[in-house]
């Protein structure tokens, strides 16, 4: 797997893990996040080579991680290209909007405003500040109130970053 | 082969093309960790100008750092780009500070500046 995968390839994959879910007689939930939910959820056009999720449901999250492996066999991708490598990242788990659903299968992103916050605590190139600037223009409202709304948010040991990166992304969005 | 892909790293990371730079950095550092690849043993790049071969320096010590593996020899005798620069643009100069203060440590010994977690992948 050396490409970045795209908007229909996650979603053909997920198809193919709820389809696997359905005929092991289980449905699957994730919370996404990152550059998938960007993708599916907000229009971005990249994304990244993985796919950031928490496992809501089944209670077995192992269960669909095989079945990520069985969906990576047959794509000649990494057996880890869905992960909860941005776990840490995240101190509450929240569903946002509906981005994808099929059969065996339902995907949350994160709501927006967490989005916004892990990119804010991130912020680590250009990449977390486009994705931050998409994210900025579906939060509506004056500075205080949208900044209270991604404050609760952000991970502990990252206000301080996270509050001057919203800073520069406000005044950079002219609102 | 891996030396045309640090020269892309470079040209993609001073345009701040992030996604497909943080993909090669994903594919250099797997093939690093399962022994596929050695960072020491790269050769110096034929680069155009020394502050493009400061940053391939600076990228391959940031590389080797992740990868548990030791950088070339040559990276240390590059030394420092003539001017610093900021890998990250946008919110100079109020995130300036920040940029230093946390900058990676190959990144800042080679004269560039960027956000912790630069090419980090998570």
């Amino acid at each position: 797997m050396s490409d970045l995968l795209t908007q229909s390839e996650i979603e053909d994959a997920l198809q193919e893990l709820g389809k696997l879910a359905r005929e092991n007689g289980t449905a699957i939930e994730l919370i996404m996040v990152g550059g998938a939910a960007m993708a599916l959820g907000y229009g971005t056009h990249e994304v990244t080579k993985d796919v950031d999720a928490y496992i809501l449901k089944p209670p077995e999250a192992r269960l669909v991680r095989q079945f990520a492996a069985r969906v990576a066999e047959t794509r000649n991708w990494d057996a880890d290209w869905l992960n909860d490598g941005a776990k840490g990242f995240m101190d509450k788990i929240e569903r946002g909007k509906l981005i994808f659903r099929s059969p065996g299968i339902k995907v949350y992103a994160a709501p927006t405003a967490q989005l916004l916050a892990m990119k804010l605590s991130a912020w680590r190139d250009q990449a977390d500040i486009d994705d931050a600037q998409t994210l900025l223009k579906y939060l509506p409202g004056s500075f205080d109130p949208v900044w209270d709304s991604v404050r609760k948010y952000i991970p502990k040991g990252w206000e301080l970053k996270a509050k001057l990166a919203f800073e520069v992304l406000w005044e950079a969005s002219e609102r | 082969m891996i030396e045309e892909k640090l020269i892309r790293l470079v040209d993609l990371v001073l345009t701040e093309n992030m996604r497909p730079a943080r993909a090669i950095v994903m594919e250099l550092l797997r093939d690093a960790r399962t022994g596929k690849i050695q960072l020491s043993e790269i050769v110096q790049p034929n680069l155009l100008g020394h502050d493009k071969l400061a940053l391939c320096a600076a990228l391959i010590e940031h590389l080797a750092a992740q990868a548990g593996q030791a950088a070339p020899r040559w990276t240390k005798d590059v030394g420092v780009a003539e001017t610093p620069t900021y890998l990250v643009k946008f919110g100079l100069p109020k995130m300036k500070a920040f940029y230093e203060s946390e900058s990676p440590e190959p990144f800042r010994r080679h004269g560039f500046y960027a956000p912790a977690g630069y090419l980090v992948p998570v």
